[in-house]
């Protein structure tokens, strides 16, 4: 048993090392930086609650919230449900060509955000972007999306769904080939319709796979920064300045790196918040093989 | 069960993460370095390892039979990633180690968005640039941190005149001492595009036009059928100072303490810019406007402001262009902002390090600045000389320099709070703008709301 333990702790060693000095040091030490009011420059003293009464306080910040729990909601069912779709479509080769598109549709989450973003501006680009000359050819009056303060974040959700998506149905995929076909038969047997068999086979058996993705989609969006930020840079009339890009603009370009960390625990406290409630609920609608 | 503990572990961590950025700083920024020596012996300029770099520069000096006293060592001088700028500072570099051949300097490349954030990584790791470029805004924050050598006695041991040079003392100094020198002058003026004029026949602009030949020429221009507009006006820099010089005002008092946003001066530049926008349509609105390219480069804008650093790019148009003054009002000229040069304080060669500070604020380096035609020279001799204003030199370039001549510019107002109150694209000012030209807010209720809320950030400052 000694011996057993003594083989655990050697390889849970390099992984211990890392989380140590890049996860749990810079944790603790941006919760004592948020008590303070050190610049990115350096220098600063404790200000006690000060960051956190300013920014409960701020006006921008609460929007900044707003804005990201907005992203949050078109994207996460989007992504959800949309991947959920074409795993479907996909995972039986129901067609000529789907483990073609299988790996295709995987490919923009290999990209880089910088770049995606980039060209989303660009798709979007009024006058000059794929989506307006497009409309123009069809006569059909586009918005320009991401100048508009109405539309910009749908343009930056749309973005991150076509990113995310192949991740996700690539998850759902593998999901999918693991039911076992017996059950299909066997609700077949019983005179389940197609619906019936979605609803009484295969969510259940995906539930908690399901579960996973939402639980990591939400996450995701409530940290968005790079998309806000190459896109939109946060405007127009800070329409999509998500939390994510505020922290960034208030550490390194109001160089308040002790106001930012307090920002950015408060936005820790939510998303452990959002994930406590999904981990609760999960017992309702979330089902593990081995339970 | 256990897999949902491990599950809740995990997520977690995966939040964890995030609160963990803002303190350990940002990641995936761009730094380009490149060092100024010369070919190796395999003709190639190969990247070289720090190592490789000490090797090659011990076997210098020693082939070199270097004399004692003579300066040797290796510096990095950073600089924000332009054409212009890396040409300048490799150019500047290379002279400097004709002269010094036991000196390697290497040019640390930074693209603007992240220049900040990795000086401040440096400077908190202990091993920030010897010597690197920095703004007012910038050095309102770290000039009272005592991370800047104090430069005062050795600009006077050096005998060197900061009268001759372009320089704000409030982007220099801090307690009457000195930790900044000047390096380039930024001066604003108006691009043209001469295609546009010539198809509407509209006369291009004289030195003396007025805001009321502003707003004729572009409304000859504006073509909306076409998607053509007569100018572009930015929200902020450097439109918003530039304008509310010309109508007589300021947007803060004169020791930066006070916003004066609802006076009669800033009103009625902030009438005369919104109304080209909302009741003329001779300016596009927020939302009729690409994003991410520039928007005089579309060939659909007749008029735009630029900085002269800015004018390099734009020689890659199609179309033909020229340069011509800020129109008056009460006033003429446009706004102006420093880019000045600083050495850390903990650097390892500190003497190398000054050397080549008054190095790069001399003529000779001053020069190089000038031949390359971007950013204007700082030491006022060199920018309003010969080799700035060249014949090469795009039509009109001499108006950039002209403000400083005949005393027609004015200073960008940085504070620590200018990224907050203006500079930034979600700052105060300018998303209040942005309102106001799409239609969502009056112009009267946007000036409150900014004038409320800059004097808030201004107030934390002091």
């Amino acid at each position: 048993m000694r011996k057993k333990n003594r083989w655990l702790f050697l390889f849970l060693t390099p992984y211990a090392i890392g989380a140590c000095v890049f996860i749990i040091t810079p944790l603790f030490y941006s919760f004592y930086l948020s008590f303070t009011s050190r610049s990115l420059f350096g220098g600063g003293s404790i200000v006690g609650l000060g960051n956190y009464q300013y920014i409960f306080g701020d006006s921008i910040f609460r929007k900044s919230l707003v804005n990201t729990a907005y992203y949050a909601v078109l994207v996460v069912p989007g992504e959800i449900a949309v991947a959920l779709l074409i795993a479907m479509l996909l995972h039986r080769n129901t067609f000529r060509g789907a483990k073609f598109f299988r790996a295709v549709i995987f490919m923009p989450f290999v990209l880089s955000l910088i770049s995606i973003g980039l060209v989303w501006s660009w798709l979007f680009s009024p006058g000059f972007g794929f989506i307006s000359q497009a409309a123009d050819l069809l006569n059909i009056d586009f918005p320009s999306v991401l100048t508009d303060a109405r539309y910009a974040m749908l343009g930056v959700a749309a973005a991150t769904l076509w990113r995310n998506v192949g991740y996700y149905t690539t998850i759902f995929i593998a999901g999918l080939q693991s039911v076992p076909d017996e059950l299909y038969d066997a609700a077949k047997v019983d005179g389940a319709s197609r619906f019936q068999k979605f609803t009484h086979v295969t969510f259940p058996m995906m539930s908690s796979m399901i579960f996973f993705c939402l639980v990591v989609a939400t996450i995701w969006a409530w940290q968005v920064f790079d998309l806000t930020y190459t896109m939109t840079k946060g405007g127009p009339a800070r329409s999509t300045l998500s939390t994510g890009l505020l922290i960034y603009n208030t550490a390194f370009i109001d160089n308040q790196v002790g106001r930012a960390s307090a920002q950015s625990w408060v936005l820790l406290i939510i998303i452990l918040l959002l994930t406590g409630i999904y981990f609760l609920g999960q017992n309702k609608w979330v089902y593990y093989e081995n339970e | 069960m256990k897999k949902r503990i491990t599950a809740l572990f995990l997520a977690m961590v995966l939040a964890g993460a995030m609160a963990a950025a803002a303190g350990c700083g940002g990641s995936g920024t761009q730094e380009q370095t490149t060092s100024g020596q010369k070919e190796d012996a395999r003709g190639t300029n190969a990247p070289q390892t720090e190592g490789q770099q000490a090797e090659q520069q011990t076997a210098e000096q020693q082939a070199a039979g270097q004399e004692e006293g003579e300066l040797s060592g290796t510096i990095r001088f950073a600089i924000y990633t332009d054409t212009a700028r890396d040409l300048v500072a490799q150019k500047q570099a290379e002279l400097y180690m004709e002269k010094h051949p036991g000196v390697t300097v290497e040019i640390v490349s930074v693209p603007f968005a992240n220049y900040y954030t990795q000086l401040g990584q440096g400077l908190a790791a202990g091993s920030a640039w010897d010597v690197f470029m920095i703004n007012g805004a910038s050095f309102a924050e770290l000039g009272k941190t005592g991370q800047l050598m104090d430069l005062t006695d050795e600009i006077a041991a050096r005998g060197m005149d900061l009268n001759d040079y372009v320089i704000d003392p409030m982007n220099s100094s801090y307690e009457g001492r000195t930790y900044v020198l000047p390096y380039e002058l930024n001066t604003s003026a108006i691009l043209y595009n001469k295609d546009m004029f010539d198809a509407a026949g509209a006369e291009y602009p004289s030195p003396d036009w007025t805001w009321e030949d502003f707003r004729e020429i572009a409304g000859k221009l504006t073509d909306p059928s076409r998607g053509e507009f007569g100018c572009y006006l930015r929200t902020a820099q450097p439109d918003l100072v530039s304008f509310v010089y010309q109508a007589g005002g300021a947007l803060y008092s004169d020791d930066l303490k006070t916003i004066t946003f609802s006076t009669p001066e800033v009103k009625k530049a902030l009438t005369y810019t919104t109304e080209l926008v909302t009741k003329y349509g001779y300016a596009p609105s927020p939302e009729q406007l690409p994003a991410n390219i520039s928007p005089f480069m579309t060939n659909k804008i007749g008029m735009a402001s630029a900085m002269c650093f800015e004018v390099l790019a734009v020689e890659a148009a199609e179309f033909n262009w020229g340069i011509a003054p800020w129109p008056k009002d009460v006033n003429q000229g446009g706004s102006y902002w420093t880019q000045g040069m600083a050495v850390y304080d903990g650097t390892k060669n500190k003497e190398l390090a000054l050397d080549y500070i008054f190095f790069l604020a001399g003529e000779e380096a001053q020069n190089v600045m000038a031949e390359a035609g971007g950013a204007a020279p700082s030491l006022l001799s060199v920018a309003c000389g010969d080799k700035y204003l060249d014949a090469d030199a795009p039509d009109g370039m001499e108006y950039f320099v002209n403000e400083f001549i005949e005393g027609r510019a004015v200073a960008e107002p940085f504070t620590s709070k200018w990224s907050a109150i203006s500079g930034a694209a979600t700052s105060v000012v300018q998303t209040e703008l942005s309102l106001v030209r799409t239609g969502d807010e009056t112009l009267d209720d946007a000036i409150v709301k900014m004038e409320a809320d800059a004097q808030k950030l201004l107030d934390e400052i002091q």
